[in-house]
């Protein structure tokens, strides 16, 4: 045997083990030098803010910020895309494997987004597939633990994280700052009771719509605001942006109100001083105003004094006593009591009124009955919750211990208050508000059915029907309205409020009133003729 | 007459083959390869368990025990291995290479239908990996190959060994398993240049080297991505061979202690190709430097015992398999180390893996019977 195949092969051994040198040398620089650097990082990462949770006025929670994860694929790491595309498949079920697979398979991008929000497990499960060119990067996710409760008001956020509706998009800044949560001022049990009592009206009477606030009328607090049809924030990725959903209609949507603009009428007038409050007026034939005809639904036998006309509602009476009034102090009064602007309250969303062009005589008329106005249930309730407030006007507002609010402005005495809501009574007792009375709660309010505006006139087909309320009438604490844009008339009944948002009001007064701590009166109730409703009447048509 | 005591050359009168053996091992090589062993079992009682939690597995020792009857196989293919002389070697290592060549064929052809698994046998809850057991079988057919030109000078041999290998690579490369092919590549080269390189040899491997190398640069995308990010690492993705180093300089000289090692959390491949870092991490660069020591001792031992074989077919096999285990462990610390970009291989009896206990048992068992000679048939009764 050749000597020089035995060195040959001494060789090869000593060039082998000559590698080790090298490895020994990094090992030794690894272990001495290195390894400082990365814990330090890992140190920085868990500064990261998270966004603060919203909650109710207990402290309970409406939203909060999970730790979602993205995953990421490198398709330049990876060799065979569709062999990834399918192993991530086992794991997330969702995943269009012909298009991740074709995404993945595209060696001239180093960036893909593969999924993101993943839940901590789904990572796991994608970490031990073991894939090469996926990573993953920790984001934040916002939950809303209670779905659709509250969710027009809650708003949502963005893939970025940053607020985009709602409460999310007004106190953005103070959410992203992380830290204390934002306490609102609704309650949950409430809430939930409000937006329960709404979408079965809705239901009930096949609306197109509707809106429910329950507002404190002393210190301007929400306790409630419902929109209807229901929308839940965790699912805003998947609802189109037209979808009559996302529209907070109790903030957002503007609405001819109708008669339940009456009682400003009525208290503008008493606080000038135009009329007395037992004064009688003619309301037996319809008006005329340069050829536009002002008319009852229920022709009225006899003059009318002021309780009469608010509670057997009419339109010729609340004109005559505008025409007292005039137009100079009826634009007075509307501004005082904020109808004019928008509502100021921590929502985006706040929809500006639609006024009349010019205020003239016609005008002038046709708003004294809430026509030819549009206002958001919001601003309306502001200004009718001053009726409860002795006649002072508080700024509302979604967040609790708001003191970044004007002081109260007074919009007409303690005393007229107290009258129009002395008729307001009446007419939930004999009037057109009968279908709102509560057993002890002693329910005061006004409906109000108009007809929805079309091109050129209204459509008497098409009703906006609202009940606006102050309880206890003689101890007033919270205003409350609801709206119900399109209700169908239902078997034996019609489409107007008296039918419709007035029962709806009182079902939810009667459930709300024992959540707020306000104790019932039996002794003055139940006069003759009120009615009582059955439990059975309350669902019976769902 | 006085009965004088002498002392007499006495006849080897147990000639049994398992005496044979015994008498001929190298017993230095065989209890470091042992010596391995333990250290892998050691090592998978502190990263199976982990695994085993992180896969989801509801038995904790699930990798520890499928370690302990991998490492109970791959000793047991060593040592009986081990027992053949030259003759059966070669052709116990012609019947793996075949056996394995077909069952890479028919795992490349039939591989995408069964999901993407083109290295991968799978059957009764163990999958096998061919391309590990053909690499020694072909060093040793090589070797055998190339050695038949001493006796005939003027047959093909060299390119008959070449044709083998040819075929082998073209198999690995389909796979792809580049990490595999540059072993195998280096492995046959210094069979061939223990057996005699000529010189026209030695510049087509040189040529045939570095033109084969930039066309998988450019042909392969997935490589062209792994040799500019190790070249210029800020813009690459090293995730696996990062958090290595970073425990590895966590470890320092005495480890964070036994159990106490973090990254066997992290790595979704800490049992298998990054055991180094795991044991680095928790006993430290002591540790590291020993379990090199072990491997450096081990080669310099099996490359002396080669290069003292008489029979030119044995030495060159022998150099080739000590090659392939020799730098297997080098290019698995490297990539624990962070020096090379990843390459999917283990360390020789220290990763857990069947494929890679059967494979190494077989490299080193075949090594082992390759330098034992052929005993006191060949030396003769007082040999």
């Amino acid at each position: 045997m050749s000597e020089a195949s035995r060195n040959r092969t001494r060789l090869a051994g000593l060039a082998v083990s000559a590698l080790f040198v090298v490895l020994a040398g990094k090992a030794g620089y690894l272990s001495l030098a290195g390894g400082t650097a990365p814990a330090h990082a890992a140190g920085q990462k868990a500064e990261r803010i998270v966004r603060a949770d919203i909650v109710d006025r207990n402290g309970e929670l409406l939203a909060t910020s999970v730790s979602a994860y993205s995953l990421v694929a490198n398709p330049k790491l990876i060799w065979d895309g569709g062999e990834v595309s399918e192993a991530l498949a086992t794991v997330l079920p969702d995943l269009d494997v012909a298009e991740m697979t074709r995404r993945l398979s595209d060696q001239t991008r180093e960036f893909v987004w593969v999924e993101r929000g993943l839940t901590p497990r789904q990572r796991k499960a994608v970490f031990d597939l073991g894939l090469e060119g996926l990573r993953f990067e920790e984001e934040s996710r916002r939950a809303y633990p209670r779905g659709t409760l509250a969710g027009h008001l809650l708003g949502y956020t963005n893939v970025d994280g940053l607020g985009a509706g709602g409460i999310e998009y007004s106190q953005n800044e103070r959410l992203a700052a992380g830290g204390e949560p934002v306490r609102l001022t609704i309650d949950n049990g409430v809430q939930a009771a409000v937006e329960a009592e709404l979408s079965i009206a809705a239901a009930e009477h096949e609306a197109e719509g509707g809106a429910a606030i329950l507002l404190d009328a002393q210190t301007g607090e929400v306790r409630a605001m419902a929109s209807w049809p229901p929308f839940d924030p965790n699912r805003s990725v998947d609802i189109p942006m037209s979808d009559p959903s996302r529209l907070n209609r109790a903030t957002g949507a503007v609405y001819e109100l109708g008669s339940i603009f009456k009682p400003f009428t009525v208290a503008a007038a008493l606080e000038a001083g135009v009329v007395h409050p037992t004064e009688l007026f003619d309301v037996r034939r319809p008006l005329e105003i340069r050829g536009f005809r002002i008319e009852d639904d229920h022709p009225f036998h006899g003059d009318a004094d002021i309780t009469h006309i608010i509670s057997q509602s009419s339109n010729i009476g609340t004109v005559r006593i505008n025409e007292k009034l005039g137009p100079r102090r009826q634009q007075d009064f509307l501004i005082r009591a904020g109808l004019m602007e928008r509502v100021k309250i921590e929502l985006a969303g706040s929809s500006a009124p639609i006024l009349p062009e010019r205020f003239d005589d016609l005008y002038s008329a046709t708003v004294s009955y809430g026509h030819g106005i549009a206002v958001s249930p919001m601003s309306f309730l502001a200004a009718f919750s001053t009726f409860a407030n002795g006649g002072e006007r508080v700024q509302p507002t979604l967040i609790m211990n708001n003191r970044d609010r004007p002081a109260p402005v007074r919009v007409m005495s303690a005393l007229t208050a107290e009258m129009v809501n002395v008729m307001m009574r009446e007419a939930v007792v004999t009037g057109t508000g009968k279908n709102a009375e509560v057993a002890g709660y002693r329910v005061a309010g006004k409906t109000g059915t108009a007809e929805k505006p079309i091109l050129g006139g209204y459509d008497d087909d098409h009703n906006v029907t609202s009940f606006a309320a102050v309880f206890p009438y003689d101890r007033p604490q919270y205003a409350l309205i609801v709206t119900l844009d399109d209700p169908k008339a239902g078997s034996g009944a019609g489409a107007t409020a008296a039918y419709n948002a007035a029962p709806a009001a009182g079902r939810m007064i009667e459930r709300v009133a024992p959540l707020l701590g306000l104790a019932p009166r039996f002794e003055d109730i139940r006069p003759a003729g009120a009615a009582l409703r059955s439990g059975q009447e309350k669902r019976s048509s769902l | 007459m006085t009965y004088v005591a002498s002392a007499p050359l006495l006849a080897r009168s147990d000639m049994s083959w398992l005496t044979e053996w015994r008498r001929t091992l190298d017993w230095g090589l065989f209890g470091g390869a042992f010596f391995l062993i333990a250290i892998g079992l050691l090592m998978s009682l502190a990263a199976g368990p982990t695994a085993a939690a992180r896969i989801g597995y509801s038995d904790e020792y699930f990798f520890v025990f499928r370690q302990v009857c991998f490492a109970g196989l791959g000793a047991t293919i060593m040592v009986v291995v081990s027992m053949l002389d030259r003759t059966w070697a070669r052709r116990f290592a012609t019947l793996v290479f075949i056996v394995s060549l077909a069952l890479m064929f028919f795992i490349l052809v039939w591989g995408h239908e069964a999901k993407g698994a083109q290295r991968w046998l799978r059957f009764a809850g163990f999958s096998l990996q061919p391309s590990e057991m053909v690499k020694p079988a072909l060093i040793v057919l090589s070797g055998w190959l190339l050695a038949q030109r001493e006796m005939y000078p003027t047959g093909p041999w060299a390119i008959i060994a070449f044709l083998f290998y040819a075929v082998t690579l073209g198999l690995l490369l389909l796979q792809p398993d580049v990490g595999q092919s540059v072993l195998l590549s280096a492995a046959f080269v210094v069979t061939f240049y223990v057996s005699g390189l000529p010189w026209r040899w030695a510049a087509g491997f040189a040529v045939g080297g570095v033109s084969l190398s930039a066309s998988l640069y450019a042909l392969l995308p997935h490589v062209r991505y792994r040799v500019n990010s190790f070249i210029n690492p800020d813009s690459a993705d090293t995730y696996q061979i990062d958090r290595a180093a970073e425990a590895i300089g966590r470890g320092g000289l005495f480890g964070v202690g036994p159990g106490e090692g973090q990254v066997k959390i992290h790595l979704p491949d800490a049992h298998t190709d990054f055991i180094y870092a795991v044991m680095v991490e928790e006993f430290g660069l002591i540790a590291a430097l020993m379990l090199m020591a072990v491997f450096v001792l081990l080669i310099l031992r099996g490359f002396r015992a080669s290069s003292r074989v008489e029979d030119g077919y044995a030495r060159a096999a022998a150099a080739g398999l000590f090659t392939l285990f020799g730098l297997q462990a080098a290019i698995n610390i490297a990539v624990n180390l962070a020096l090379i970009p990843p390459k999917g291989m283990t360390l020789p009896f220290v990763s857990y893996g069947g494929s890679s206990m059967i494979g190494t048992g077989l490299t080193l068992g075949l090594a082992l019977a390759l330098v034992r000679g052929q005993g006191t048939r060949t030396r003769g009764r007082y040999g």
